[in-house]
């Protein structure tokens, strides 16, 4: 009785900080989009290219190496299927509807979340935020709104680069190992690439880039406790964006899958 | 408290005005303790009040009180007759624009250069062309000497350029009310007389209020119209410097002349001196032994077997003291 108590005590305690946590995100996203006139385009082309171009390598790296374990993975099934030139058709169907928006989504958190998540929290125990609320200036205006759109936009450039190179990484597996001929092989794959999947991946990216920057920036305006919290609120800040990232991710398969398309 | 005139009688004091700040029963705690118990304190136009008190008594608090960082758990605080926690954020804004403050810490923004930094509430607050801002963050840093730091990142400079980087750009906008905490804390005496002297000129050539809390007593008493005295979160003595000098409160005493005695009270001197002539006298042991133990090895290779007696006693003796790397461990 009193173990079952206990639990339901910890599950209740769980759902109220995330209740709380979420409240205080929404809260944030609200704020931020009422600064939204008052943006300036030269911040938020820096947090692009902060985030953006600099993550554009290991972004294209992490997508190819994907597609490549897709093919790889696939290919004894479609070998004794006597189908190898499907290969084609699942890494391009897999990267452009999960992969690349997802591996995408998880990479940013490292990339961009952790880095926001520290550089705000740093700049709150230094009482920079301080500084900035009493100089009349507004830290959701200043920080947060330059970083979001920044990240937003850069997820859904960096999910096409994701895209292609996921399917490059299907090519190189599919010519060079699986002996399937270069012409056969992208033919097949122009085929079968349902082309409403990538705008669907772009939103999916949006959406990631805003979890992204949402959670890391909360994390930041909320640390306290010097470099200690500067540590917590950048782990906390990659493993809530990745859990949120991963739950989403299921919320759009269902509705782009099911509720869109019909069961 | 009766009326506080300023000392300096040239600062007009208009009466219908509301004081530029009006504390009234503040109450603000951490996890349950009250660091502020009961706050009261008014402050008008022109003057410029001292905030003393030990170290972890709540000054800080307070001046984030002031400009509305913290929410007080009990009582009002008011600025230019404005209550700060009944404002919508618009005109907390309004208020805070009126306002500068010195961070403890200068708390610059660390991604931007100390001219920028300066530069930063001019760009965001007024209307003027860069080259007007430009000149101005140039004659701010002039007056805090910084003139030659002004591309150098905060991470490129010392804790006294930085607390006077963040007083240049407390004062760029040419606020009415300067909030300094601990302006002068780590600077030289001579940097000291300067920013104690800015602090003045600003006062008295722009009427401006000020509220500085000093742990310098030496330039708490040249800067002071009024000074009050804080302990265990709550006003301790209010008034002009002599009254303050001439206070019976045992801990305003302590406070004003205690420095000198509180020290030699805790380090006597004799202990202070003790410390150093271990430290000097270990280093000696160690160079002593090492050059022993040269003569030493000289000695066996010549076979001079006395001198090898001799020294391996002496050494035998000096090894139980430390050597150079052991030291300290
Ligand atoms: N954010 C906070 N959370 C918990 N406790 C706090 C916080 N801020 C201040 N305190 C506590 O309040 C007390 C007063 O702190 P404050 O920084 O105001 O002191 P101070 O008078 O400015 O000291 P100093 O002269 O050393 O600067 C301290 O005991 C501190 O532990
Ligand atoms: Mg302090």
């Amino acid at each position: 009785m009193d173990v079952l108590l206990r639990f339901l005590g910890a599950i209740g305690h769980f759902g109220s900080v995330w209740a709380e946590e979420f409240g205080q995100m929404g809260l944030l996203v609200q704020r931020t989009m009422k600064s939204l006139p008052r943006m300036r385009p030269e911040p938020v082309a820096v947090q692009m290219i902060r985030f953006g171009i600099r993550a554009i390598p290991i972004v294209s790296l992490v997508n190819l190496f994907v597609g490549m374990i897709v093919a790889v993975s696939m290919s004894e099934m479609l070998i004794s299927l006597n189908a190898v030139s499907r290969t084609a058709q699942i890494v391009a169907v897999a990267v452009t509807r999960e992969l690349a928006p997802l591996m995408t989504g998880l990479v940013m958190s490292g990339f961009a979340g952790a880095a926001i998540a520290a550089e705000i929290a740093t700049m709150n125990v230094n009482e920079e935020i301080l500084a900035l609320e009493a100089g009349a200036l507004s830290p959701i205006r200043f920080l947060v709104l330059p970083r979001l759109l920044g990240v937003m936009a850069m997820m859904m450039c960096l999910t096409l680069i994701a895209d292609i190179l996921g399917m490059v990484g299907g090519y190189i597996v599919g010519v060079y190992m699986l002996d399937i001929p270069p012409l056969n092989y992208i033919q097949i794959n122009n085929d079968s690439v349902k082309w409403p999947d990538i705008p669907k991946g772009l939103v999916k990216a949006a959406a990631f880039g805003l979890i992204i920057t949402v959670v890391a920036c909360r994390q930041g305006l909320k640390a306290d406790g010097g470099a200690l919290g500067v540590g917590r609120a950048t782990t906390t800040a990659v493993v809530h964006s990745i859990m949120i990232i991963i739950a989403a991710n299921l919320a759009f398969a269902i509705l782009f899958n099911w509720t869109l398309a019909g069961p | 408290m009766s009326r506080p005139l300023s000392s300096r009688t040239t600062k007009p004091i208009i009466p219908a005005e509301p004081p530029v700040i009006e504390i009234v029963n503040l109450v603000k705690g951490f996890n349950g303790r009250n660091v502020l118990d009961g706050i009261n304190l008014t402050v008008y136009r022109g003057e410029t009040l001292v905030i003393m008190g030990a170290s972890g008594c709540g000054k800080s608090t307070l001046l984030r009180c002031l400009i509305g960082a913290h929410r007080p758990d009990d009582g009002t605080v008011k600025l230019f007759g404005k209550e700060l926690w009944g404002l919508a954020p618009k005109e907390l804004d309004a208020v805070r624009r009126r306002l500068g403050i010195l961070f403890q810490s200068g708390a610059l923004f660390s991604s931007m250069t100390v001219g920028e930094n300066v530069a930063l509430p001019l760009k965001e607050h007024t209307d003027l062309s860069p080259e007007m801002i430009d000149l101005m963050v140039k004659v701010k840093l002039e007056l805090v000497g910084l003139r030659e730091a002004e591309h150098l990142l905060p991470a490129q400079i010392s804790g006294g350029m930085a607390k006077r980087a963040g007083l240049a750009r407390a004062i760029a906008l040419d606020p009415e009310l300067l909030f300094y905490d601990e302006p002068t804390s780590g600077l030289d005496p001579i940097m000291t007389g300067i920013i104690d002297g800015l602090i003045m000129d600003l006062a008295r050539t722009m009427n401006v209020t000020s509220v500085v809390v000093t742990h310098d007593l030496k330039s708490a008493f040249r800067v002071a119209d009024r000074m009050v005295v804080l302990n265990n979160g709550k006003v301790v003595t209010v008034g002009k410097p002599h009254e303050i000098r001439s206070c019976p409160d045992s801990f305003v005493r302590r406070f004003i002349q205690g420095p000198v005695e509180a020290k030699t009270a805790m380090f006597p001197k004799s202990a202070m001196d003790k410390g150093l002539d271990d430290v000097l006298d270990a280093e000696d042991a160690a160079q002593h032994v090492s050059r022993l133990r040269e003569a030493l090895a000289k000695a066996e290779s010549e076979g001079r077997a006395a001198e090898v007696l001799r020294l391996k006693k002496e050494l035998s003796t000096l090894e139980s003291v430390p050597s150079g790397e052991g030291r300290g461990g």
